[in-house]
């Protein structure tokens, strides 16, 4: 069965995918949709087996200042068990989001088991209402040629080849999470948005 | 032919041999030139041949090619040649192919800076007189020993190397002999280092061997430029963790050595980072692959580096012996100068350390609490920092690779900090601040500056960074590293032991006793840093130097500190934390500094309250009209956008309330 990749345009009202940054009192988020925040919601979701589907997006570019704005909030967590106020936390987030993702699978998969539109939750502060996505205008991608600039995601090495990128030599590594059971995961070398690369004309920028 | 393998008596000997001095006979000027050319030429001067051999070598390079040429005036016997005074006159041709640039465009003996100078008002004097009498400094020079070369030649550093254009003409005066003195010197390093890949004996026994070894050189031995800058993407949380750029120099240091390699420029200081990356160029005999795997090595979690290599041969048109041999290699006519040129495009790539594909949690406590290092965010988290037994149950624990966790471990413990948190007096607590104050430099938008000032004084020659080169640069940091010296010191000076901490030469910390004082100090602060930057800085483009400065209790995390602190904005940024910030330019700063805002507080607050919600600029106009009686000037500068009311608050809470 041939693969194919979907385009979706992606709205939400508020997102927050947190940097990995531990012993701060400001988290800052990351300006893009990485593969593990899109594929775990997926399979989330959808109940996705591993190897079914792979997905990555990022932020739309526009003019209009209120689009994908960068906002700031400032909460007091608890501790779970003891309920003691731990140190306020100022967490940095996007509102009015639109952005595009691309999902790879089978064709017949993808139309049957999302369709057309379908909604997700991503990311941190879910229970604060945060990261509920909607996908919709469902396009098949049919032009597939290949450019060189800069990466717009953040994909694992070991999927490089499913958006057919190819390393040039300026890399930005960072890790992705990559959950291996229900409770635990591994962390996976990744390639960073801003990397330079040679890959699929809709997931690669200019060079700036 | 015995090869220049350096035995250990060589090194001691060129331990002792400072090639920085080789050119002292510049300073007596044009009228003495024949001393420059050949110490022969002075009768007084031939006891050196024995009593400080390595200076002789060293004053006499010119005679190694010189020698027909000079014959008929003195008699100069270089030959047989030891292979120091061989590597010094090679040294200096190389030196000059970097030093010598922007020919006819301006004359002047002494150096030209077009961030200080102007063609009209401030225009430097283009006839330079030695401070001394010529014939006190023969004396000096005949009086000196190996030993004391190096400090005969800094008691002149700063009068006359760095005052001086390089060449005793004028006709190149963007670069001082100063910095073409310190190029002698690194080429010179590497000619020794590498004598055996460039097949140098240790004697040659006539001029001819001599050329032949010279073309042999310049035309069959590639080398390698590798301008790199070493970069960090960790997030700081502690203050001991700034040791990510105490140890660059000695990353730099430990990369050079490993490629045998010698670092031409460092654009930085030499002890601790200066300004956003280290940008360093270095020159060495290893091949691309071999340079990229020997830095991959050296690098731990915490850096990535960027790089650029261009391999060359040493040969340029000025080396051709005469017409007939550069017609003979037309294609080689520009080697070295035009892959020189190309090392000053964009860097070519990014060199991170071996990172495992996979990271998976440590069998360990360390391993039940994360999987990844908190710090670097690259490596397995193996290590709780700090170890229980050390740390209270209150502190935050963190969870480190093994190479972050060493590096807080080795960090330097900062000597009063820790006891700033709060004093009494008569009987009160007062709540110290700590004031973390930081100058930056911004090296890629100095590299876009630099020639916009050079094509607007000199608007007849058009001038590219690339035809800069990195002489200027580096006379540029010259200034700006005496600027920062004079500015940490006049800071650092105003306080006792125990209330300042020196991080790193960039990077200091004060101690502020108590809230009333806040505004008093960093008054302070500003005007010290404005006085000093003019008396460096006379251009009307100002270079993208950058002040922050972060105020909070001295109980603060410094993380907080360092996020403010390495994202300046405008020319002066002052944060006092959850409290006020000011981010402007300096023009902004006299504006301010002009205005009267007295009882303005309320109405200040209003207004940016009325920006905040409206997120209108109108609303606030129309405010402001109803008002502008009152407002006076302060009326005129909002209305023709040069201050916003959010400039004027963050001014008048941070630096202004001595008015009210």
């Amino acid at each position: 069965m041939n693969k194919v990749f979907f385009q979706y345009r992606l709205i939400a009202e508020m997102l927050c995918i947190g940097e990995r940054m531990k012993k701060g009192t400001f988290r800052p988020c990351v300006k893009t949709i990485p593969f593990s925040s899109i594929v775990g919601a997926l399979k989330d979701e959808y109940g996705f087996k591993e190897g079914e589907i792979f997905a990555a997006g990022y932020l739309e570019a526009t003019q209009d200042n209120q689009t994908n704005k960068i906002e700031q909030m400032t909460m007091a967590p608890q501790y779970v068990d003891s309920g003691v106020s731990r140190v306020p936390l100022t967490v940095e987030f996007i509102i009015n989001v639109k952005a595009k993702v691309y999902l790879l699978g089978e064709k017949d998969l993808i139309e049957k088991r999302l369709g057309e539109k379908f909604s997700i939750t991503m990311g941190a502060l879910k229970s604060k209402g945060f990261g509920r996505c909607k996908l919709s205008e469902m396009t098949l991608v049919e032009d597939l040629t290949i450019k060189k600039g800069e990466l717009l995601t953040r994909i694992p090495e070991e999927h490089l080849d499913k958006f057919c990128i190819e390393k040039l030599k300026k890399p930005v590594y960072g890790y992705l999470f990559k959950p291996t059971s229900l409770t635990e995961g591994v962390y996976v070398k990744s390639l960073f948005e801003r990397s330079l690369v040679k890959g699929y004309n809709f997931i690669v920028g200019g060079v700036e | 032919m015995e090869l220049g393998v350096l035995s250990r008596e060589h090194e001691k000997m060129s331990n002792e041999l400072v090639p920085e001095i080789h050119d002292i006979f510049k300073l007596l000027g044009e009228k003495y030139n024949q001393y420059h050319w050949s110490p022969c030429a002075c009768r007084d001067l031939n006891s050196i041949k024995d009593s400080s051999p390595n200076l002789w070598k060293v004053l006499s390079h010119h005679c190694t090619w010189d020698v027909e040429k000079y014959k008929e005036n003195h008699k100069c016997k270089p030959y047989p040649l030891d292979i120091e005074t061989f590597v010094i006159s090679f040294a200096d041709t190389r030196a000059s192919m970097i030093s010598r640039r922007l020919q006819g465009i301006y004359k002047s003996e002494t150096v030209f800076k077009v961030w200080k100078h102007n063609l009209d008002s401030l225009k430097p004097p283009c006839k330079h007189i030695l401070e001394c009498k010529p014939d006190e400094l023969i004396k000096e020079v005949k009086g000196c020993k190996d030993s004391e070369a190096l400090r005969l030649f800094e008691k002149y550093r700063e009068k006359e190397f760095e005052v001086r254009s390089e060449d005793t003409a004028g006709k190149y005066p963007f670069a001082s002999l100063y910095t073409h003195c310190i190029l002698v010197k690194r080429w010179h390093e590497f000619f020794i280092e590498n004598s055996n890949y460039f097949e140098i004996p240790l004697q040659i026994e006539t001029l001819d061997k001599s050329i032949e070894l010279k073309y042999k050189i310049l035309m069959g031995k590639p080398i390698y430029f590798v301008r790199l800058k070493l970069r960090t993407s960790t997030n700081l949380a502690r203050l001991r963790d700034t040791k990510v750029f105490k140890d660059i120099p000695q990353i730099i240091r430990d990369i050079s050595k490993d490629v045998k390699g010698s670092v031409l420029y460092s654009l930085g200081e030499e002890r601790e980072r200066v300004f956003k990356g280290d940008e360093v160029l270095l020159v060495t005999v290893f091949p691309e692959q071999e340079i990229i795997e020997k830095i991959k090595n050296r690098l731990s979690s915490n850096y990535f580096m960027e790089i650029k290599i261009a391999e060359t041969l040493l040969y340029n048109n000025h080396d051709a012996k005469n017409d007939q041999e550069s017609k003979e290699i037309p294609e080689k006519k520009e080697w070295f100068e035009k892959n020189f040129s190309r090392l000053f495009d964009d860097f070519d790539e990014r060199i991170y350390p071996k990172l495992d594909p996979v990271i998976k949690a440590a069998d360990n406590e360390a391993g039940d609490k994360a999987i990844i290092c908190d710090l670097c965010q690259k490596g397995q988290a193996e290590k709780i920092y700090p170890s229980e037994e050390l740390s209270p149950e209150t502190q935050a624990q963190e969870y480190l690779c093994s190479k972050c966790h060493q590096m807080r471990k080795e960090a330097d413990k900062t000597k009063s900090f820790q006891g700033w948190g709060e004093d009494e007096e008569d009987g009160e607590k007062r709540d110290n601040k700590a004031c973390f104050i930081m100058v930056t430099l911004d090296m890629d938008k100095l590299s876009k500056i630099l020639p916009d000032l050079f094509n607007k004084m000199f608007k007849e020659k058009l001038v590219l960074f690339s035809d800069l080169g990195l002489p200027v640069l580096n006379e540029f940091l010259e200034d700006y590293k005496k600027f920062l010296k004079e500015f940490r010191t006049q800071i650092l000076n105003s306080k006792e032991v125990d209330s300042k901490e020196e991080i790193l030469d960039n990077l200091f910390c004060i101690k502020i006793q108590g809230s009333d004082e806040v505004s008093k100090e960093l008054r302070g602060v500003v005007e010290k840093y404005t006085a000093i930057f003019d008396r460096y800085f006379k251009c009307e483009i100002k270079p993208p130097i950058r002040l922050s400065v972060t105020c909070a209790n001295a109980k603060f995390p410094f993380f907080k500190h360092w996020q403010l602190l390495d994202n300046p904005k405008k020319s002066i940024n002052i944060h006092l934390i959850n409290r006020a910030s000011l981010e402007i330019n300096f023009s902004q700063l006299q504006l301010l500094q002009k205005v009267n805002l007295k009882n303005v507080s309320t109405f200040l607050h209003k207004l940016v309250q009325i920006e905040r919600r409206t997120k209108s600029r109108l609303m606030v106009e129309m405010t402001m009209i109803k008002e502008r009686k009152r407002l006076g000037e302060l009326y005129q500068y909002f209305m023709t956008q040069e201050l916003s009311s959010k400039d004027i608050l963050g001014y008048y809470k941070i630096l202004g309330e001595r008015d009210e």
